[in-house]
């Protein structure tokens, strides 16, 4: 078995496309128009046959109260990793992507939490070592 | 009121008449307010707490549990976190906000200052009645 999708819900699909491709710098995978809504996933372009992260509305009443009470309590329940996160932060803030939590050393790994502009925070994790 | 009988009895006697004048003295002269906050200082994890704000202000509940735990090596709850910030908030020494959409916890500006350095000050200064 293997990962195939995880998906982020989101407030605006069409913001979200944009933040999540434009300012992060995920590639689109698939884009298909589905209704009032449409199937959107991403990937990143160091893994073009990767995981691929999908952009889901958050039109269920259940969507948007799990995601207010996320980011009411600071929650980032989606993560990526990056080699460099002091490189990537600096990349980040020059686009005017807004972190809510600065660097921060955890010990065996580091971390910092943005806003993705469309309902989500997301960390940004550094793993000191590979873990086994 | 003390009775003489014995030496011990009325050993025993005059501390009890100490504890309870003391205790009259302190349920005038104290603000309640005062062991409530020296409740909430009276736990490990709320001291690190409080130590982590000191450092940053205007933390979340998950950035507080981040430092808490990746700082001091200790296992937590996200609950228990939450339930030690509120004790923490009660006794008035942090106070939430929000910022945009994330409640946000903070040291309260002065309140050590205001409430617990008249009381404590003269021990440091070892005056006695």
């Amino acid at each position: 078995m293997k990962m195939y999708i995880k998906s982020v819900m989101v407030e605006d699909q069409g913001k979200a496309l944009d933040f999540y491709t434009n300012t992060l710098g995920f590639v689109v995978k698939h884009n298909i128009a589905m209704g009032d809504h449409s199937w959107i996933t991403v990937v990143s372009p160091d893994e073009p046959g990767g995981v691929e992260l999908g952009l889901e509305p958050n039109a269920h009443p259940a969507a948007k109260v799990f995601m207010a009470a996320m980011v009411e309590d600071g929650i980032p329940f989606t993560a990526f990793s990056v080699d460099d996160i002091e490189a990537e932060v600096a990349r980040l803030e020059a686009k005017g992507v807004e972190f809510t939590q600065p660097i921060f050393d955890a010990g065996t790994a580091k971390i910092a939490v943005f806003d993705d502009t469309v309902g989500n925070l997301i960390q940004l994790i550094e793993l000191k070592e590979e873990v086994a | 009121m003390i009775v003489l009988q014995r030496d011990g009895s009325m050993k025993i006697r005059l501390a009890q008449h100490a504890t309870y004048v003391l205790h009259m003295c302190m349920s005038f002269a104290f603000d309640p307010h005062l062991s409530l906050i020296f409740k909430a200082l009276a736990d490990d994890t709320r001291l690190l707490i409080l130590d982590e704000l000191r450092k940053r202000d205007e933390q979340s509940l998950f950035e507080i549990c981040v430092r808490v735990i990746g700082e001091h090596d200790i296992t937590l709850s996200r609950q228990a976190i939450t339930r030690h910030l509120n004790t923490l908030e009660q006794s008035g020494l942090i106070t939430t906000a929000f910022k945009g959409r994330t409640k946000i916890h903070s040291l309260t500006a002065g309140a050590l200052e205001e409430l617990v350095a008249p009381w404590i000050r003269p021990f440091f200064k070892g005056d006695t009645p």
